[in-house]
């Protein structure tokens, strides 16, 4: 079977990776040749994460989501002649970009409420954090406006990726993190940069 | 540039890396092998990997205070 790891522009120059590549149209897969199917042991996964970080600061690509086997090459060329322009279009819109991750932690976002709480003040106090949070986004994405068009609330709702040039990215975080020490109520950190895990596909609004 | 360079922390960025290896990238229709069971495996082996029990819920919170 083959282990999919991303698909990069088909001329692309891949030197130093030990991946195959299968040409569809404008685009080529990576694969890995597996003889049995990939472990969920953290280390195989890291592994293979590394691997994609590693290639990604060479080429542009976009990551498949770890663990996506087909069978053969013409089960891949069946699925990816189905959206090779789509992929095509995409990687040029992200060439030269990675994703940096925002991690917003309101400090009483995850305080217990009291018991003796009521029912309409504990939705309140929790209308006042969700609007507290959002109120966060948008001033972390007005911060990093100079370095950025594109950014996506992921689905915890604690974390923010953040598309930007990959020669801003130490930029755009020394922005963050000074801003993030004017906010008492906050802890603010930034992991990355990426490959465009968040922004493999056009953003549906 | 390295991951590490501008990272919050190792642990942090190791989560995040296998969250979005999991979560994000391009999804086809192929035969995704990790179930929504085995994510929670992964998750749960990296927190015992990274943190021991009684720091693995600020590790996954995004560990380093700004």
């Amino acid at each position: 079977m083959m282990l999919l790891a991303a698909v990069v522009p088909r001329e692309a120059v891949l030197v130093g990776t030990e991946l195959h590549r299968r040409d569809v149209g404008p685009v080529a897969v990576l694969y890995e040749e597996r003889s049995e199917a990939p472990t969920e042991e953290p280390s195989a996964v890291v592994e293979h994460g590394r691997r994609i970080v590693a290639l990604a600061e060479k080429v542009p690509l976009l990551p498949i989501r770890y663990g996506t086997t087909v069978a053969d090459g013409q089960e891949l060329d069946e699925l990816a002649e189905q959206r090779a322009d789509e992929w095509s279009r995409r990687l040029a819109h992200l060439a030269g970009r990675c994703e940096l991750l925002v991690h917003l932690d309101l400090h009483d976002l995850t305080a217990p409420t009291g018991p003796a709480e009521s029912g309409r003040a504990y939705l309140e106090a929790r209308m006042a954090r969700l609007r507290r949070h959002e109120q966060l986004v948008a001033d972390v994405r007005r911060v990093l406006e100079p370095w950025t068009d594109e950014t996506r609330v992921l689905p915890d709702r604690r974390r923010l990726a953040v598309l930007v040039e990959r020669e801003d990215a130490a930029t755009a975080c020394e922005a963050l993190a000074a801003w993030g020490e004017g906010q008492c109520d906050l802890a603010v950190s930034t992991s990355g940069p990426w490959p465009p895990f968040s922004f493999c596909e056009e953003d549906p609004t | 540039m390295t991951v590490d360079r501008i990272s919050s922390g190792e642990d942090v960025a190791l989560v995040d890396l296998v969250d979005r290896l999991i979560g994000g990238g391009v999804v086809l229709t192929g035969d995704v092998v990790l179930s929504l069971a085995g994510v929670d495996l992964v998750y749960l082996g990296l927190r015992l990997v990274l943190a021991p029990a009684h720091e693995a819920g600020p590790v996954l919170r995004g560990g380093t205070r700004g």
